[in-house]
């Protein structure tokens, strides 16, 4: 059976990074660093896993072939229901973590031991130039994904308690 | 004169537990669709599907079969809006093709029960 349990823990698990990097991004908001280096805020690229239409025509290549569609035209991608079942499609992955390309903000701290001694921002230090107010929506953003996939796991579950059901008096 | 007559005692439900299973095995793919479409839904470039209920060969079984369709919805606010409304009324389906069933099992034990006595 395709598995929803799966393609939903893809899901959770891929905003649960998104969510990680953020509060990362958000801890290291003023930091300032004493190497002079600074810390790029990041960012989860997500892609889909496996697309659907692959797998189930990798899938159905049983006797059960079927390809129809409601209207008989455009592409084959009707399905029997064993080959759906048999079918495996992969919800979401983390394709990479990308880091802002932003120039970073330059503060005048002339008191601050790790302010540059020479160069062009003598008397500055360097901090990392990261939007709180995109992170936090981009937080909630990724906190309503995270309800959503967990809504979709639970109506899982009671379809299979359903489906349990049907043969008790 | 003694005659005999057989009795052909008509297909109880046997057509539908099979229109009640297949209905249930669509809403279980359906519910794996939507629950890619959610997983997705914050994916660049992503493009939601849902299934459809497609013509399928009642003789051997399958009285229809599925087809992915794509949907138009804007944003990931919009994929998640139509994943969970469908899903919901997806369960809502699959709860009543259930209660459907149970009842049919219950009535052909009743049947058979009686048959006993």
């Amino acid at each position: 059976m395709a598995d929803v349990y799966e393609i939903a823990a893809s899901g959770m698990a891929a905003q649960r990074v998104q969510m990680d990097l953020i509060a990362e991004n958000l801890a290291n908001a003023g930091v300032v660093r004493a190497d002079g280096s600074v810390f790029r805020p990041k960012t989860a690229v997500m892609e889909t896993a496996a697309p659907f239409e692959p797998v189930l025509r990798d899938a159905i290549l049983g006797p059960d072939l079927r390809f129809s569609s409601p209207n008989n035209e455009g592409p084959a991608l009707a399905f029997s229901f064993d080959a759906a079942d048999a079918a495996q499609p992969g919800g979401v992955a983390i394709a990479g973590i990308t880091e802002s390309r932003r120039e970073p903000q330059y503060r005048y701290a002339p008191d601050n031991p790790f302010a540059a001694k020479t160069g062009a921002h003598k008397g500055y230090v360097a901090q990392p130039e990261v939007d709180p107010i995109g992170q936090m929506i981009a937080l909630v953003a990724s906190g309503r994904a995270y309800d959503a996939d967990v809504s979709m796991l639970q109506a899982a579950k009671q379809m299979d308690l359903d489906a349990a059901d049907i043969d008790r008096a | 004169m003694a005659t005999s007559r057989r009795y052909y005692a008509p297909r109880m439900s046997d057509q539908g537990l099979d229109y009640i299973e297949a209905g249930m095995r669509f809403a279980r793919t359906r519910a794996a669709v939507l629950a890619d479409d959610v997983a997705n839904a914050r994916t660049p470039g992503f493009v939601p599907r849902d299934a459809a209920r497609a013509p399928g060969d009642v003789r051997s079984g399958q009285p229809f079969s599925a087809v992915l369709q794509e949907v138009q919805a804007s944003g990931a606010v919009g994929v998640l809006e139509f994943a969970m409304t469908a899903q919901a009324k997806n369960a809502v389906t699959y709860r009543a093709l259930a209660d459907q069933e149970h009842a049919m099992l219950r009535e052909l034990r009743t049947v058979a029960e009686e048959a006993r006595r």
